[in-house]
């Protein structure tokens, strides 16, 4: 039997999102005498009732005081919570704007309230930053706590480990685009970081950078010889291996 | 008017919650998003359209908080603490270990790690029931993107969950 349907339409059919009855009585039928599109149409659905029991801890639950208060508080009695984080500087300010105009780059510079923190400055990052701790321990697509995302890993020219990545910073618009490699003593040197504006994510999720600063990193990335992107096979063993293993 | 939306707003509040968890991964952060939104919605009552889906709209304001606190967050502890989902997981319940349980915990495990806006899609489809079109909508993103980020989400989840029984 040839396959003639496609997996988005079985789980349309399944997340009960589509439209035309008709449509819909023909994948049943299908579903019925096909045993493979009856197979995914079972794995989506129970996909779908694990995710809903996985999160449903709060069905049962009362509406907490908190929240409560905020729907019938009067206004002005309810303070939205704020977390007080503490802040991490990297490198003195002054430094890293001295060093932006040198390279005539913008650096991961923020401003928030009296507090100001860089995520990414050109050299090694510290070992016990954000960005490091990003770098050496997430897989490709994850965001840490700190807004740091890798976005993918390769080797360069000189066999050693880079990682593209992105940070979320306090600007809302703007995204941080990095490039660093691992030195064979562990330390992740940040080869360049340009600003972007946020563009609309690609299919797969993530913003890319456009324009200038897309230009900017394509150099890099040739000044670095870098070699093809890790499969995430290759990148979860790296992972394992904390970057370390001889290739 | 005003009460009548609060008590409807109210009622929503579970289901609120269990969104905020699927998206932020974390129950208490989740609270907060979903304070943080009812503040706005009766803040901003007069952009809703009476008639129109007060869970969609309400949807919507706890994703825009979530993005919100994202940007404007400091940095707290860096990497998500796989330990800390599994923790958040008996959340008053009985602390039995079963596969059963353990699997619900890969499941949001699993889940943190996928992209943001991936996450926001399977939450509101999978988990919440949402349409395609209203997942869009609440999402403000063209209804093929809603299902690539679908496609996406799932590929990555079906094989963990492949070989499980219920």
């Amino acid at each position: 039997m040839t396959k003639d349907w496609s997996e988005q339409e079985i789980a349309a059919l399944v997340d009960g999102a589509l439209d035309d009855p008709q449509e819909a009585e023909r994948l049943r039928r299908l579903i019925a005498r096909d045993p493979d599109a009856r197979a995914y149409a079972d794995q989506i659905g129970k996909s779908n009732d694990l995710l809903r029991e996985a999160f449903d801890a709060p069905l049962d639950e009362p509406v907490p005081a908190a929240i409560q208060a905020a729907i019938y508080g009067e206004p002005g009695k309810v303070a939205v919570l704020e977390r007080p984080g503490a802040v991490r500087r990297w490198v003195p300010a002054a430094l890293a704007a001295s060093v932006a105009l040198a390279v005539g780059l913008s650096l991961g510079v923020f401003f928030g309230g009296s507090d100001e923190r860089i995520i990414a400055a050109l050299g090694n990052a510290p070992p016990d930053g954000p960005l490091h701790r990003a770098l050496e321990t997430l897989p490709s697509g994850t965001i840490s706590e700190a807004g740091v995302q890798p976005m993918l890993s390769f080797h360069d020219e000189a066999g050693r480990p880079c990682r593209e990545f992105d940070v979320i910073g306090e600007l809302p618009d703007e995204l941080e685009f990095g490039i660093a490699c691992r030195s064979a003593e562990g330390r992740w040197h940040v080869e360049i970081v340009v600003t972007a504006p946020v563009t609309e994510p690609g299919p797969d999720g993530y913003a890319t950078a456009s324009g200038a600063a897309a230009t900017a990193l394509e150099s890099m990335l040739d000044a670095l010889g870098a070699g093809p992107a890790m499969t995430p096979e290759a990148e979860a063993e790296q992972l394992k291996n904390s970057w370390s293993d001889a290739k | 008017m005003s009460d009548d939306i609060k008590a409807e707003i109210a009622a929503l509040v579970p289901r609120l919650r269990r969104f905020a968890y699927a998206i932020c991964g974390n129950r208490e952060e989740g609270d907060d998003l979903v304070q943080t939104a009812c503040l706005k919605a009766l803040s901003r009552l007069d952009q809703y359209k009476p008639g129109t889906k007060l869970d969609s709209w309400m949807f919507r304001i706890v994703q825009n908080a979530f993005i919100d606190s994202r940007r404007r967050r400091k940095p707290l502890s860096e990497v998500p603490d796989p330990a800390f989902f599994e923790r958040q997981s008996d959340h008053g319940r009985a602390a039995d270990q079963s596969e059963h349980r353990l699997l619900l915990a890969k499941v949001r495990r699993e889940i943190a790690t996928l992209p943001e806006q991936q996450r926001a899609v399977i939450a509101l489809i999978a988990v919440e029931g949402c349409s395609y079109k209203e997942a869009a909508a609440i999402l403000d993103a063209p209804i093929g993107t809603v299902m690539s980020r679908l496609a996406r989400a799932r590929a990555r989840l079906l094989p963990l969950l492949a070989g499980t029984r219920p």
